[in-house]
């Protein structure tokens, strides 16, 4: 009975047990559906055929915009949408490892501020975009033009009565009843005020110490939030971007925008190649085709964003504008030093 | 492994437990297997007949879109009716409304003018844009006459919206087109009745972008890991959670997944186990019976094989294993027994050759040395000692022949009294030369005085008592006793001398030979005793109370000594 020490009819006893329990997992394995790879193989993309795109936009502005540039490229594209800071900060990682091929959405002065995060690409577009809005080193590309405008609620505040622009703001009969977004939640609140300073020329300090007084005390959320607060009657005044401002009007609510008559500054959003993009050539066709005429006629007539091309006919909604000259570069730089400011000037208040 | 080799029983159980265990398990599984790839083979031969069944009835109503878009292209009253300035609603309503009867119930049929809607058969969608160069009416240009698929850019989610399917029908400076709208509510009262509760499905184009998703496939989750799975080129339905079967919905260009619940595998693996669980739990308990039972049936005989072996090495050649049993462990027993006899038979023969060779050895050497010249040389010292006046010399010359002539002859027993007049003999030679420091005394009765000893039994005894006990004693006393007690002789030889040491006494005991080297005469009556008469019999040795030695031979009583008795078989000298 010495069956244990044998070790050459242990090893058989060993490879016996270990082929049955093979045999029983090999049966485990066949399970996959039937057809299923023949459409694997029939859709699956290469990757040439592919692009990453990290946006900021909301979905009504790039799923069409992404969707008809797939149709026609024949390229699948990979989304991941957030806020313009978060997808900054997403597209910073990804570029490290090689994930993110285009961010698309955001002012262009985030993209200036960033500058390094991307890889230069002069769009075969160049020449009939808006030489206002041309990066230097063609870091980036801008999307469309974002004027900021006025609004006001067209039922409670006649026409007559409505500021006409930045200075009749600091009317007492607006003191508290201008909607305006955190700045710490909104960037446009930083290019508004930024605005208002260029116009004004005013010292940081002393002007937002004016404006702060005028606010009273109530501000907003979200800039989402100004468009519907003086929409519902909450505030009388509002200060938004042109694009919101249109869409509202022309859905029918009862609001009126209005050109500020000192002028305004008109801060574009932008779209770039992320640096160490896996897929460059598609990236750089995306951004070919963001600034493309289809697209920018499409935003124009569509999305009522003011095109940064040159060669495309305005429709009525959107009136002629006076601009500011805005110093974009100077405007990121002090951006920092705003909000600062902002926390102080706001807690005294 | 080790613990499990020391036991026979634990062997078994483990051989038992083993071979049950592989059968339990490995059984266990196939049959499982076996039965959930049945199980699965049927749910998925079911799945595959509904998703035909679903896809057959979505691609009909795409079949019937096609045909209206084709019938609106060729009727004149809606060509007619794009013409601007030309319009006519009612007529071209009606025609537009005779055109889409089958299909109205599941759509909206929107007539465009360039980007604008100018006629639709649902109120509300009248107010519709749709952009010339962007998506779907971009499309339809291109495709100049032919039908294409696509969506709403003013009405698109990630989640699907409508499925707009768009034909191009006039052809002048301002196109127009017919674009039917498919809702998802659409589609889902298209297919209502046939999707089940869990079931889903979802209508996507080949970029696998979704227009409807319906039941199941609502939460989008599925579709996207398909697309996802596409992008990363792994296999389009790793991953998904549903069962899941993707078409392209016959030349349309858009693709249906039909979705379900997966088979509930679980529940049956679950249950399939616990089988397996109690299965295994039941050979263990098995295996542990039969392992107990089968070897104690084996063990058994094997134990009192291994019990008469012990004894047998012990010396017992007497041993002998009782088994009735007629197998293999019976012939071992029998075996056994054999053999056992066999080794008693040999070993009995082994003494006796060597007895026979000792004697050999004796008689030759008493053939070397002619004895009687020895003793009629004492004799003739014993005489000239009394012509010379030398009594003691004498004597000692006479008692000396004595013992020669009895050590020589060729008995080996003699009488109790012969025996005594030879240790009287030798006392009185001793007696002369330790100056009489001694005394010697007899106490046997007249009627043991026949009894038969072995011849020199007594001599060697005295001499221990003379040379060992009575050293340095000026007034000592031997003195031997003989009795009778029933069928045994005892004689004991008592000196009151130093007393035997305890050593000895052990030695004496003891029935090693080896034992005594130092007292060889002792030795040799005890071993003399032993051989003649049995194990029972022999020599002893103890310090009684009062002091001195006291060695006491014990044999059985006999006057009529045979030679040979029990295992004596032959004569000499």
């Amino acid at each position: 009975m010495r069956f244990w020490n044998r070790s050459k009819k242990r090893k058989t006893l060993c490879r016996i047990m270990a082929m049955v329990f093979l045999s029983c997992l090999c049966l485990v394995g066949c399970t996959e559906e039937d057809g299923a790879e023949e459409i694997s193989e029939k859709y699956s993309v290469s990757e040439d055929r592919e692009l990453i795109v990290y946006t900021s936009h909301k979905e009504n502005v790039y799923l069409p915009i992404i969707r008809e540039f797939e149709d026609r490229t024949g390229i699948w594209v990979r989304l991941r949408s957030g806020g313009t800071e978060e997808m900054l900060q997403e597209a910073r990682k990804a570029s490290e490892a090689g994930e993110c091929d285009v961010m698309f959405g955001g002012g262009v002065e985030s993209y200036e501020a960033n500058r390094e995060l991307f890889l230069p690409y002069a769009s075969r577009e160049e020449g009939s975009l808006n030489p206002l809005y041309r990066s230097g080193e063609h870091a980036w590309t801008p999307f469309t033009e974002l004027p900021i405008v006025l609004i006001y609620n067209s039922t409670l505040v006649s026409k007559e009565d409505a500021p006409k622009g930045w200075e009749d703001l600091f009317d007492p009969k607006w003191k508290g009843q201008i909607a305006f977004a955190d700045p710490y939640r909104s960037g446009t609140s930083y290019t508004i005020f930024s605005t208002m300073q260029q116009v004004f020329g005013e010292e940081p300090e002393v002007l937002l110490r004016r404006f702060i007084a005028q606010l009273d005390g109530r501000l907003l959320s979200g800039s989402g939030d100004v468009k519907t607060r003086v929409e519902d009657g909450s505030f009388l005044v509002g200060i938004t971007l042109e694009e919101t401002a249109l869409r509202a009007v022309r859905e029918g609510e009862d609001l009126a925008m209005l050109y500020p008559v000192e002028g305004t500054s008109a801060v574009a959003d932008g779209c770039a190649v992320v640096k160490n993009a896996p897929h460059v050539r598609n990236a750089e066709q995306f951004i070919d085709f963001v600034a493309g005429k289809d697209t920018q006629e499409y935003c124009t007539r569509q999305l009522l964003r003011r095109p940064i091309r040159t060669d495309i006919a305005l429709s009525d909604s959107f009136e002629e504008i006076c601009l500011v000259p805005f110093d974009i570069e100077a405007s990121a730089a002090g951006e920092k030093e705003f909000l600062d400011l902002w926390s102080i000037l706001w807690q005294e208040d | 492994m080790r613990w499990i080799r020391q036991s026979f029983r634990r062997q078994i159980f483990w051989i038992f437990l083993s071979v049950a265990l592989i059968l339990a398990i490995s059984g266990g599984i196939l049959t499982l297997q076996g039965y959930e790839a049945r199980l699965r083979a049927d749910y998925v031969r079911r799945d595959l007949q509904q998703a035909e069944a679903v896809n057959a009835q979505v691609t009909e109503l795409l079949v019937l879109c096609r045909q209206a878009l084709n019938s609106i292209a060729r009727n004149q009253v809606i060509q007619s009716g794009i013409k601007a300035g030309t319009r006519a609603p009612r007529t071209v309503y009606g025609a537009l409304y005779r055109e889409t009867g089958e299909i109205r119930d599941y759509s909206v049929t929107e007539i465009y003018e360039g980007e604008i809607c100018v006629y639709a058969t649902s109120s509300q969608d009248r107010q519709r844009t749709l952009p010339l160069n962007y998506a779907v009416l971009r499309e339809a240009l291109e495709a100049g006459g032919g039908i294409v698929a696509g969506q709403d850019p003013l009405d698109m989610g990630e989640s699907g919206s409508s499925l707009l399917m768009a034909r191009q029908i006039s052809f002048g400076d301002m196109p127009g087109f017919a674009v039917i709208r498919i809702r998802e509510e659409d589609l889902k009262a298209w297919l209502k009745g046939s999707l089940n509760a869990g079931e889903g499905y979802a209508l996507l184009d080949s970029f696998f972008r979704p227009f409807c998703l319906l039941g199941q496939a609502d939460d989008m989750k599925a579709v996207s890991q398909i697309r996802n799975n596409l992008l990363t080129g792994e296999g389009a339905l790793s991953g998904v959670e549903e069962a899941a079967y993707i078409n392209e919905l016959s030349d349309t260009g858009l693709l249906g997944i039909y979705m379900t619940k997966p088979v509930r595998e679980s529940f049956f693996s679950e249950r399939g186990y616990q089988i397996i669980v109690l299965l295994v739990v039941i050979s263990v308990i098995l295996s542990l019976i039969a392992s107990v039972l089968l070897s104690g049936y084996f063990s058994k005989p094997i134990h009192s094989l291994v019990r008469g072996m012990r004894r047998l090495r012990k010396g017992d050649l007497d041993v002998r294993i009782e088994s009735d049993r007629e197998d293999e462990f019976g012939l071992l027993a029998n075996g056994f027994n054999k053999m056992a006899e066999q080794l008693k038979d040999y070993m009995q023969e082994q003494v006796a050759a060597e007895r026979t060779l000792n004697e050999t050895r004796l008689a030759m050497m008493q053939a070397q040395l002619n004895p009687h010249f020895l003793y009629n040389t004492l004799d003739t010292i014993k005489w000239m000692a009394k012509l010379h006046g030398a009594p003691e010399v004498g004597t000692i010359s006479a008692d000396l022949a004595k013992i020669l002539r009895a050590s020589i002859a060729g008995d080996r027993f003699c009488s109790l009294e012969s025996e005594l007049e030879l240790v009287k003999n030798y006392c009185e030679i001793q007696q002369f030369r330790f100056d009489d420091s001694f005394e010697l005394l007899m106490d046997v009765p007249p009627e043991l005085s026949d009894a038969q000893v072995p011849k020199l039994i007594l001599q060697p005894i005295a001499e221990n008592s003379i040379i060992h006990g009575l050293e340095g004693h000026s007034n000592g006393h031997i003195r031997i006793e003989a009795r009778r007690e029933a069928e045994d002789m005892v004689i004991r030889v008592t000196d009151d001398g130093n007393g035997i040491s305890d050593e000895i006494i052990e030695a004496v005991q003891s029935k090693d030979p080896e034992a005594l080297s130092g007292h060889l005469g002792l030795g040799n009556v005890n071993t003399i005793l032993r051989l003649y008469y049995g194990e029972k019999y022999g020599l002893q040795a103890e310090r009684p109370p009062e002091g001195g030695t006291r060695m006491t031979i014990r044999l059985p009583y006999t006057e009529d000594m045979e030679e040979g008795k029990g295992t004596d078989d032959g004569q000499n000298g």
